[in-house]
């Protein structure tokens, strides 16, 4: 795959499924060996988790900035995410992806404030780390 | 410039932050990065003044500190790598003494590089792995056993 194929994966699994929540098909965009490294989850684990963040009222991800070389995207983001309470947060940072066979296998997001912390605000339930 | 131009230029400046933790050498600023240089990284300054500023207090709290680059993805002028950190906390950090504990983080950064120096330096670090690491709470206490 090219590295404009690579980004165009990076950018339908930021607007496609995390922005509009088509989940049902994201086996498009992740691979087998899909691991976030993150959060700690690999497929599966990702999988279970997706449905809190897609029932979230606001989400909103915009791509500042996407670098491309080999199998690998970098991706600057910003992000707002909100919930039916009205309680908000936003974050900036930099996503480490590495792909394969055009889709992504592995995902690392470092964000400020911190990912896991922020959405713990916002879900009903804290999430799993 | 060429994409692997761009990319000695970051390379440059990282062997320049390591020579910097040894000697405490800032040359490498004026050599690689613009004077009007943009620094986006949260909890540090925006300018090369800043930067110059804020870097000695990192080295007096962390002496050891040493990165190691991945690999660098080049894409026009832009540069993105990430960055493994360790070091130990054996000075003041952010008005915390030195809790003599060892850190591991992760940092991601994009570089943008025109005419032989970085122009613009996006970068996250792990801040919270860093606290977890150094056991403190977010506002910045040591946690209570």
């Amino acid at each position: 795959m090219s590295t404009e194929q690579n980004k165009a994966v990076v950018r339908r699994f930021m607007s496609e499924f995390l922005a509009e929540g088509k989940i049902a098909s994201i086996d498009e965009v992740l691979g087998r060996s899909y691991m976030n490294r993150t959060l700690g989850a690999d497929l599966e684990a990702f999988k279970g988790f997706l449905p809190a963040i897609t029932a979230l009222s606001v989400r909103r991800f915009t791509i500042e900035d996407l670098v491309a070389e080999g199998d690998s995207v970098v991706a600057r983001f910003t992000m707002d995410l909100g919930n039916a309470a009205g309680e908000k947060v936003s974050a900036r940072g930099l996503t480490y992806y590495r792909l394969a066979d055009g889709k992504i296998v592995e995902d690392e997001p470092i964000t400020a404030p911190d990912l896991v912390q922020e959405l713990q605000k916002l879900l009903p339930s804290p999430a799993t780390a | 410039m060429s994409r692997e131009e761009n990319k000695d230029v970051v390379r440059r400046f990282h062997d320049g932050m390591l020579e910097f933790f040894r000697t405490g050498n800032l040359d490498f600023l004026v050599h690689t990065v613009h004077p009007d240089c943009a620094f986006g990284m949260p909890g540090m300054p925006a300018t090369v003044d800043g930067m110059q500023q804020a870097l000695p207090a990192f080295r007096t709290a962390f002496p050891d500190l040493c990165t190691t680059m991945g690999e660098l993805l080049a894409d026009g002028d832009k540069v993105a790598y990430r960055l493994t950190v360790t070091g130990t906390h054996t000075g003041e950090f952010m008005g915390i003494p030195a809790t003599g504990r060892q850190i591991t983080l992760t940092e991601t950064h994009i570089d943008q590089v025109a005419n032989g120096k970085i122009v613009r330096h996006d970068g996250d670090w792990d801040q919270m792995g860093m606290m977890q690491q150094l056991a403190l709470t977010p506002n910045g206490l040591v946690a209570q056993p």
